[in-house]
Formats: structure tokens, sequence, C-alpha cells
């Protein structure tokens, strides 16, 4: 067989590549910052302010992994021919390489397959996707790690300046970038807003109740209205009426999910720093947000102290000038500045000082 | 050389590492051939056949197939939804219009860079329009 196209030069694989690199080491940085959120090691600490700033990581990580879509399949028709050398195998240096180099392909294409299908919630594997996701992430990236150390040499040589680039390679090069742009156009408006009525293939709509899209409804977590609803608070019993009767703040703050769709909306509540004066305790400590919804990974969330003392931490009754919908966590729900939405604990019916 | 064994020995670390968060993970049949099946797909089925395409298609056409590829690839979990949960808000568009109006874009584009070629041929040939 024989691969004549300008497309296999080392200097159209190595620009591809290195794009490649940096849309993948986006993507390991920022999902090591929301792993951190939801599993904080003892030495971690994520702050309140800015309030957008989980949105623009997670919005990266999912960004930057669309965009790696067609970066990585044309970084892989670029060396495609090198499929084809024969022998196999010359020497046990040659048989480690090939064998990173699948590593590196089986888990590029796990990370991104598996990223594009949950964004879509799409779930068509039994294994629980963010353990699989993280696990591969670190092997993903250790391989391109040591296959920039294979390469350096090559990398180097062929990422110097050219004169005279070759045309045909060159529109090999803006098609891969054409396509890569196209992808992200096509998806950012799920957290981009002024790309929202542009990206049609955003897997997030403006047909949710009270504008914000809702991840969980009621009737998936077996939450109906409860009359005799009271809220429990280090102890102290809180009536609706009451808790509609304290001091209310409203704050725009977003839902920035972890699948990297994101909605500002605008709360009303009671910030949970007058919650637990109210009820003894003081800011800055922990709480644990417990959900009337009974099964469920993430019916309950730990509120750090750097979130239980900023006053825009709150437990909101109210959303966009409206009663909370019950899809959004009637009667109260959890909104934190810099927060994953998934830690926005809805239906809240205690709160626990730890 | 200094660089590139740092380079090798920390990506190693990383993928002991990985492999052994992996590993832990319950359904690893499974969990493995979701990690073989790419490469394997790829290299015998999709690279082929994009490849055979590649050899009969110039210029911005090429470029249009390209796209709408990726395109249809990336609408692949929004508009095949077996079992997906009914969650207000959230991949409750109509995607199969939606992806055909994208695609529908990238053709127009595709004439637009294809007229714009003609003529500019056309006025570097002395040949266009008095």
């Amino acid at each position: 067989m024989k691969f004549t196209s300008t497309a296999h030069h080392e200097k159209a694989t190595s620009r591809i590549g290195l794009w490649l690199g940096i849309a993948f080491l986006v993507c390991f940085v920022t999902g090591l910052v929301s792993h951190a959120i939801q599993h904080p090691p003892s030495w971690f600490f994520w702050p309140s302010r800015p309030v957008n700033l989980y949105r623009v990581t997670q919005g990266l990580h999912v960004v930057s992994g669309v965009a790696a879509i067609p970066l990585l399949l044309a970084k892989l028709w670029s060396v495609y021919p090198k499929l084809f050398e024969r022998p196999l195998i010359k020497s046990l240096p040659h048989a480690l390489e090939r064998g990173s180099i699948l590593v590196l392909s089986g888990a590029a294409f796990f990370e991104l397959v598996t990223g594009i299908l949950n964004v879509g919630q799409n779930y068509l594997w039994s294994f629980y996707f963010p353990d699989a996701h993280y696990a591969v992430a670190w092997v993903a990236v250790g391989s391109i790690l040591v296959h920039i150390g294979v390469k350096l040499p090559i990398i180097r040589r062929a990422l110097q300046r050219d004169p005279l680039p070759d045309a045909s390679r060159r529109a090999f090069l803006r098609t891969t970038w054409l396509a890569s742009g196209a992808a992200v156009v096509a998806t950012a408006g799920v957290t981009v807003p002024f790309l929202r009525d542009v990206s049609v293939l955003a897997w997030r709509s403006n047909k949710a109740p009270q504008g914000v899209p809702v991840n969980r409804t009621a009737v998936a977590a077996g939450v109906v209205r409860d009359p005799s609803w009271t809220l429990d608070v280090a102890g102290k019993r809180f009536t609706l009426a009451e808790l509609t009767a304290m001091r209310q703040t409203t704050a725009d703050l977003p839902i920035a999910c972890v699948e990297g769709w994101s909605q500002s909306a605008s709360w009303t509540g009671v910030p949970v720093v007058d919650l637990l004066a109210a009820a003894g305790a003081g800011p800055g400590v922990s709480v644990k947000v417990h959900s009337m919804e009974q099964n469920g990974l993430y019916r309950t969330s730990v509120l750090p102290g750097a979130h239980t003392r900023d006053p825009l931490t709150l437990l909101a009754l109210r959303c966009n000038g409206e009663v909370l919908d019950l899809d959004h966590g009637y009667p109260c729900r959890i909104i934190a500045p810099n927060r994953p939405g998934v830690l926005q604990t809805k239906w809240v019916n205690r709160l626990e000082v730890l | 050389m200094r660089t590139r064994l740092l380079l090798g020995a920390a990506g190693l670390v990383m993928i002991v590492w990985g492999a052994l968060l992996a590993i832990q993970v319950p359904q690893i049949v499974e969990f493995g051939a979701w990690f073989v099946a790419g490469p394997i797909l790829h290299d015998f089925a999709l690279a082929p056949v994009v490849g055979l395409v590649g050899l009969v298609l110039k210029g911005p056409v090429k470029t249009g197939a390209v796209v709408s590829g990726v395109l249809v690839l990336i609408a692949v979990p929004l508009v095949w939804q077996p079992q997906v949960p009914v969650n207000p808000g959230l991949h409750d568009r109509n995607y199969w219009l939606d992806l055909a109006i994208s695609i529908g874009v990238v053709w127009l584009v595709v004439l637009a860079a294809f007229l714009g070629r003609r003529m500019r041929r056309r006025a570097a040939t002395g040949a266009g329009p008095e």
C-alpha cells in the first residue's frame, strides 16, 4: 500500500498533535479540578468566588473535548500509513513503542467517546462513568507524555517554521481546523450564552421550567409536595412560612453542570449564613445538605466553610421571580456560587453542621 | 535527552496510576472492550472508508464532506437515544432537523467557496463578464 498524500508528512502530524495535546491537557486539568471539588482531598481548597469560575472550567473541559474529536481523527489519519509498516515488530523498543501507541489511541478514543455520550446522558455501558472516565484520563495523558518523549526530536524538527509550506498540506491542516471549529460552534452554546441560538447540536434546549434545565426530575427522584415539610438546621426546625418571613437575598448565579451546560438564573432565598446564625451555628462551618430524595447518588452534598461563609450561598425558595418549580427542588434548594450543579442539592430538608 | 527521559518517566507513572484506578472498575471486561473498541473500529472501519472517499473528492467538496462527517459523529449521541432519561431542557430538541440545518449551512459555505474560486479564476484569465 502506498500513501502519497502530504497529510501524512511529519509537519502535518506535529502541528495537529500540538493542538490535540493542548486540548487533552485542558481537559485533564479542568477534569482534575472538577474531580477534586466533588471528592476533595484534605489539602484541596476551592473558593466560592468568582461565581462563574466552575462554569468556565467545566465549559472548557467539554468544549476542548469536542474540539479534540476532529483533531484526534486528523492526527490518526496523518499517521495512518505507519499502521502498515513492515516488519510489524523490529525490536523490543519498537514493540514497546507500538504498544504504547495502542494504549494512547485506546485511551484517547475512550475519553472522547464516553465523554460525548455522557453529555447526551446516553449511557450505553453499565460501568460508572465518572470512575472510568477519571481512570482512563490518567492513562491518556500519561501515554501522551510518553509519546512526546519518544518523538521529541521529530516534533522539534517538524515544528520549525516552514518558509515554503506545501499547499496541499496546508489545505489538510485548514480542513482540520475548520472541522474542529465547526464542532465547537455546533455545541458550545450549551454554556456560551451568545452561541445559544447558534449551536444546533447543543444537548440543552430552552424548553425547561423557569428557563433552567432539569437534570433529575421530581418524578425520577420520587419526591412529591409535602405540606408537613419542615427544615432542620442543626436541630432547629423552620417551617416554609418562617423561611419566607426571613430576610431574602436575590442573586444571579449559574447552574453549571458537570456535563458542560450552564444556565444563569435569578435566585431568591435565605442566605445559609443567616440560617446557621439563627440556629446558633457560626459561619465558616462545613454543612452536610440532605435531600428529601430517598435514593440517588447525589441525595446529600457537603458545603465547605468557604461556601457557608459566603453571603451568596442561598437556600433558594424562588427562581426567576417564581416559586421554585418542583423539578428545581421545591420547597427549597441549595444554590451556591462556583459549584458543580450536581452539588446544588434540591428538595432540601436538613442542614447538618459537621 | 534529559527532557525525554523525564517525560517518559512521568508518563509511565501516570499510566500505572490510571491502570490501578481502572482495575477497580467492577465491570472490567465491558470496560476493557470499550477501551480497545476505538482503535479497532477506527483503524479497520472508519479510516479505510474515509481514505477511499478522500481519493475521489477534491477542494471545497472534500472539506465540506469532512466537516459534515464530524457533525454527524457528534450528533450520534443526540439523534440515537435508546435509553436516555426524560429531562426538561436536556437532549429534547429535534436533532434530526438540527443536524440537517447544520449540514445545510456547511454545504452553502462549500457552494460559496466554489463560486468564489470560479470567479477568481475567471478574473485571473481575463474571461470574466464585461
